[in-house]
Order: structure tokens, then C-alpha cells, then sequence
């Protein structure tokens, strides 16, 4: 308690220089949450992403294949196609895309106004996502009930009778698996049956990443609670491919091999690894993240050094006091408790200032961020770096205040010398 | 109580030494009221830190109750003075945001002392200043001050007082007055060790030891 009542008269008897060090404390935080913010949104898109993709993002690309003869290159796009997908160098070689159906005033009704994302309705449509079988390992698919994808049963059914099985999202849990609803068209019908749910915070990888990743967007992942996922494995021509290399291939392997399988079948592909597109889209956020990088390299040692600095002259201000309180009994440790606490209560202050900063970024800033982790980087990441590096400013001054006080006898304190 | 042998104290300075002590013996005993005397710069303050363990000697041996103090480091020294020493100095070193309760009571608070109230009061009342127990420092008067720091000394309850010309910044009434003030305490069984370049003060001391150019003058 004494030692906590001496700080406080201390911060008291030199008030100005306290609240000059506090304010220049709170900048430092905002500063580095800031700072910090950035690096997780820049960072976020590849790593929702790679955690998503079952292979990772750096073994992940698209194939887009040239439809210039239509129909010629369907047949042959489909044969590529096909030999590709058998190939070892790659895990999964599928389309995927959206499509707006309706079979179910159930599952709409469930949905009701909770369509959000690319699962939005249309009326009385859905939209679905439909994913290749073969595509199907391209993420990590975790269910909460039902058949795993790989234990899907198709049979090439053609004319009236078409089946498909869909994965639904979390929200419709209370859906039976096995559950059939069927389509109908004209002269056709499709029977669509209840595989799985899946498991509640389940993501997917969105269709947009294979067309672009734009500098602006910090998440290419879809939250799929009301989310309706289609499985089949009919063959459909699409120019978008999704490739994930094998386990023990890269990308460019087995790119390669669907080159060679393309040039086999006169199909010409084009492709880009998922990697590439984030280079090229992030580039300008790159730049800007190394320019934030390098002033704040120059700003943190500067208010480091300014803020020791600061101690070392409030210090100086204060040896006569010290030197009279050493003459009353009292010691280096008893006084570096005193500082120490001081500038405990310095960096509290400087949270307290900083933190409505932050929170009010958070709100602001933070409040459409797509993963709640996102949202709380603010608090949950910047903030306790901003206190362990507050720590070692306290660490920092209170040591040069030691040093200093080791330094003098209590006589050179007190400025007396005879 | 206290034994100095052959104590030297240097002060180097950009190449200079200065040789504030040049090998000073002295004995004092205990329960003496001793007054230092000197010319300015003859090393009287010097000794007197030394004495107080505020300050270290570059040579030679200091014996307080036969302990080696001179041997003694910087963590040892606080304890010592904590333990034996109260000073009062010339310019009265009260720590002007602190009230005069709160400068006497301050010794006591870093030694733990229970039942601090009264005695900072029994302090303040022998000084002659419990009155202004709530001014602070800036509030009162030279005298008044001088008395404040007498009564933190007094509370601080050490075995041995030193005081720094504690009438040297007084008027010569009010600086008779203190004297009278220290004759208190040293009539209630503490040492005291006074240095003074008044001879006035001097002359109301029981020992007197003259210093000059560092070295004690017989």
C-alpha cells in the first residue's frame, strides 16, 4: 500500500508529464492494433481458405477449359476429363456452380428469411450449390449425421429418373436422412435424397475464387448453416475445373499431367493455381501492409525511446526526493516498486484511453467480418500484444530507473556534495 | 558508538581528484551531543554522510557498535540507515506534497511502525508544531520547517541523529530555538551529531570537533 500511495502522489506532483506519457502510450496501442488488424484481414482469405481446402491452398488451382467448338469440345472436354480425374498426381478433379432449384417448401420454409450469401432465394427457388462427385474431397466436408461423401453410391441413371443426393446445412437438422423430395419438370423428374447435415460452423469454398480473388474481399469461404449442397455425377461440361494435387504431388505435377491429358484429347486448358491468384490480387494490399511495416518499425522504437526517455527526465526531476527518501530508511528496491508501479498505472491508463478506440474499431470495422475469430482480432489478438509490449516498456524504464538509481549514493541523489 | 579510522574520501570529477577527506580518526560515543565545525568545504558534510552511511569512504575503516560498516554495501547501508540513522538537513528536505502529519509519519510507514498517529502526534507536540499537523511544507516557516524535520527524525526513533547545519537557512532566534529542539532529543538518550560553521551553535554542544581540509584539527 505504501508503495502504491507514493506512486500515485508521484504521477500526481508531475501530472503533466504522466498524461503526455499516457496519451503517447494509447496512440502506440491504437497504433498496433491497427497495424496488427491488418496483417490478420491480409492473412485471412489464405488461411480460411487453406483450412478449408482439403489439400491446402498452395495445392489447389483451376482449369478452364476452352469452349471455342462447342460440341466438339464437350465430347472431347468430357474425355480429358474423365483420364484426367484417374490420373495419381491428382486428388480431385470437379466442377462446382450454383443453380436456382425448387423441390422443397419444406427446406424454404425452414430457410425462411435467414437467405444469406450466395444462398439466396428467388421466389419460391433455391439456390443450390451443386458440386461434383468428384470434386466433393476438394474441401473437408465434416458432417454431423449421414453418409460421408466417399460412400455415395451412383448409378448412371439417364431419361425420366434422375437421382441426386444433397448435403444441408445445419440449420435443417430436423430433416431425416434418407428424406427424398423430387423435381419435376417436363418430361423429366430429378429425385434429390437427404445424404447428411452437416456439421454446425461448416464452411465451403466459394465458386467466385475460381474467377478472381479481388484486394478489397478478405474471405472466400461460405458459412453453409442454410446452405443446400447437390452431389452428382453426371458429367456436365463446364470450362471451370477445380484441381487439387495428390498428396505427395504439387500443383504444377499435376497440372501438368492435365496438360498432357488436355493436349491428348485437342483440348486446350489454361490455369492458374489458387496461389497465384492471391499474389496477384494482394499485391496491392502487400504493398501497403510493408509501407504500414516500415514506419511502424520506425514508430515503435521511437515511442519505446521517447517513453524511456520520458522516465529518464521525470527520474531526473525526482532524485532529490529519492535522495531524501533514501536518507529516511527507505531503499533502490522500495523506490523501483514505486516506479515500477507508476508506470504499471501509466500503461493501465493508456489501455483504459486506448480500449473505446478499439472497441468502437471493432464495432465499426469489424461487425460484417465473415468468422467471428475475425472480429475479435481486435481484442483477442492486437490487444494482447499491445500489453506484452507495454510490458516490456514497464520491464524497460523500470530497469533504466535502477540502473540509475544503483548508480547514485544517496548523497549524489540529493545533489550534495561537499 | 562510533570509531572512524584513517577514513579518506576522494571524489573524482573529469580528471580531477578532489580529497574531500584526507584520513580523518574519530571516536564519538554514544549518548554525546557533538558538534562538527568547519569552513565551507573542509569535508565536514562529507564525514557527516559517511557517518550516515549515505556515502561510502574510498579508504580506511568505520566502526558503528564494532560493525564494519565501511565494508558494508549499498543494500546494507540503506538497512543500516533505516535502522540506526534520522537526518535533519539545512534545507530542511520535506517532501512538499506530503502534509506535515505525512512527512513525520513517513519514517514509520517503511518501518512498519504500529500506532503511528500518536506518535507523530507526541512528535509534533514536543516540536512545538502538532497544530499544523494538516498545513504542508510551503505553509509554514523556516522554523516550523526545520521542526517538522526534526519531529520525522524524532519519530524515525534511531539511535543516532545527524544533522546537516540545521540552523544555517534560520534567523538566529529561530535558530536557537531549534538547538534547543535537538538539546531535547539528545536529553531523551539519542546521539547527536551537528555540524555547524556558527560558533554560537557549536558553543551549545557537549563535544566539538573541528574540521579543516579534511582532516580533524586538535
Amino acid at each position: 500500500m505504501l508503495h502504491l500511495r507514493l506512486a500515485i502522489d508521484n504521477i500526481f506532483s508531475q501530472f503533466k508529464r504522466f498524461l503526455i506519457s499516457v496519451i503517447i502510450i494509447a496512440v502506440s496501442i491504437i497504433t498496433l492494433v491497427c497495424t496488427v488488424l491488418a496483417y490478420e484481414l491480409q492473412g485471412y482469405a489464405y488461411d480460411s481458405c487453406d483450412e478449408l481446402l482439403a489439400q491446402g491452398f498452395e495445392k489447389t488451382g483451376v482449369l478452364y477449359v476452352d469452349d471455342e467448338t462447342e460440341h466438339e469440345i464437350e465430347d472431347a472436354g468430357t474425355c480429358f476429363w474423365e483420364d484426367a480425374s484417374t490420373r495419381k498426381e491428382i486428388a480431385s478433379l470437379g466442377c462446382m456452380s450454383t443453380y436456382l432449384f425448387r423441390f422443397s417448401d419444406e427446406l424454404l420454409n425452414i430457410q425462411g428469411e435467414n437467405d444469406e450469401g450466395i444462398f439466396i432465394t428467388n421466389g419460391d427457388e433455391f439456390t443450390v450449390m451443386t458440386i461434383d462427385a468428384r470434386s466433393l474431397n476438394l474441401c473437408n466436408m465434416e458432417l454431423s449425421k449421414g453418409i460421408e461423401p466417399e460412400e455415395l453410391e451412383f448409378s448412371r441413371e439417364s431419361g425420366e429418373n434422375i437421382h441426386r443426393y444433397i448435403y444441408l446445412g445445419s440449420a435443417y437438422e430436423s430433416i431425416p436422412i434418407g428424406t427424398e423430395y423430387i423435381m419435376e419438370g417436363a418430361g423429366y423428374s430429378f429425385v434429390y435424397t437427404v445424404a447428411g447435415i452437416l456439421e454446425e460452423g461448416q464452411r465451403w469454398v466459394s465458386p467466385n475464387l475460381s474467377i478472381e480473388m479481388n484486394s478489397t474481399s478478405i474471405d472466400y469461404t461460405i458459412d453453409c448453416t442454410y446452405g443446400i449442397f447437390c452431389v452428382d455425377n453426371l458429367q456436365y461440361f463446364t470450362n471451370e475445373l477445380w484441381i487439387s494435387a495428390s498428396d505427395e504431388y504439387s500443383i504444377d505435377e499435376a497440372v501438368e499431367v492435365c496438360l498432357e491429358v488436355a493436349d491428348k484429347y485437342g483440348v486446350t486448358v489454361r490455369y492458374t493455381t489458387l496461389t497465384e491468384l492471391y499474389e496477384t490480387s494482394c499485391m496491392e494490399n502487400v504493398q501497403i501492409l510493408s509501407y504500414l511495416a516500415e514506419v511502424f518499425v520506425i514508430i515503435v522504437p521511437a515511442v519505446l525511446l521517447m517513453l524511456i526517455a520520458m522516465q529518464i527526465v521525470s527520474m531526473l526531476f525526482e532524485l532529490n526526493t529519492y535522495g531524501i527518501m533514501c536518507s529516511m530508511g527507505f531503499g533502490t528496491k522500495d523506490i523501483s516498486i514505486m516506479i515500477m508501479i507508476k508506470n504499471i498505472i501509466m500503461a493501465l491508463m493508456g489501455l483504459v484511453i486506448a480500449a473505446p478506440v478499439i472497441v468502437w474499431i471493432e464495432k465499426s470495422f469489424m461487425k460484417e467480418a465473415p468468422a467471428p475469430i475475425l472480429a475479435e482480432v481486435p481484442c483477442l489478438v492486437a490487444l494482447p500484444i499491445a500489453v506484452v509490449i507495454l510490458l516490456v516498456v514497464i520491464f524497460l524504464t523500470t530497469i533504466v530507473s535502477i540502473i540509475m538509481l544503483k548508480r547514485y549514493t544517496p548523497v549524489e541523489l540529493m545533489g550534495k556534495r561537499n | 558508538m562510533i570509531r572512524l579510522e584513517d577514513i579518506k574520501k576522494d571524489y573524482v570529477n573529469n580528471k580531477n581528484c578532489t580529497h574531500a577527506l584526507r584520513g580523518v580518526d574519530l571516536h564519538i560515543r554514544e549518548g554525546s551531543f557533538t558538534g562538527i565545525i568547519g569552513t565551507s568545504g573542509s569535508g565536514k558534510s562529507t564525514l557527516l554522510n559517511i557517518i550516515g552511511g549515505m556515502d561510502t569512504p574510498t579508504e580506511g575503516k568505520y566502526y558503528f557498535y564494532d560493525e564494519l560498516i565501511s565494508d558494508y554495501n549499498s543494500e546494507k547501508l540503506q538497512k543500516f540507515r533505516k535502522k540506526n540513522i534520522s537526518f535533519v538537513f539545512q534545507n530542511f528536505a520535506l517532501m512538499n506534497r506530503y502534509s506535515v502529519y505525512e512527512n513525520v509519519e513517513m519514517p514509520l510507514l517503511i518501518r512498519k511502525v504500529k500506532n503511528k498517529k500518536k506518535i507523530v502526534m507526541d512528535c509534533l507536540e514536543q516540536m512545538g508544531i502538532a497544530d499544523m499537523a494538516k498545513k504542508y511544507p510551503t505553509q509554514l516557516s523556516g522554523g516550523q520547517q526545520q521542526r517538522c524535520a526534526i519531529a520525522r527524525a524524532l519519530a524515525a526513533d534511531t539511535p543516532l541523529l545527524l544533522a546537516d547545519e540545521p540552523t544555517g537557512a534560520l534567523d538566529q532566534k529561530t535558530g536557537a530555538d531549534i538547538i534547543d529542539c535537538f538539546k531535547a532529543v539528545h536529553k531523551s538518550g539519542k546521539t547527536v551529531i551537528l555540524i555547524t560553521h556558527d560558533m554560537n551553535v557549536a558553543a551549545r554542544c557537549e563535544e566539538i570537533i573541528k574540521i579543516e581540509d579534511g582532516l580533524i584539527q586538535l
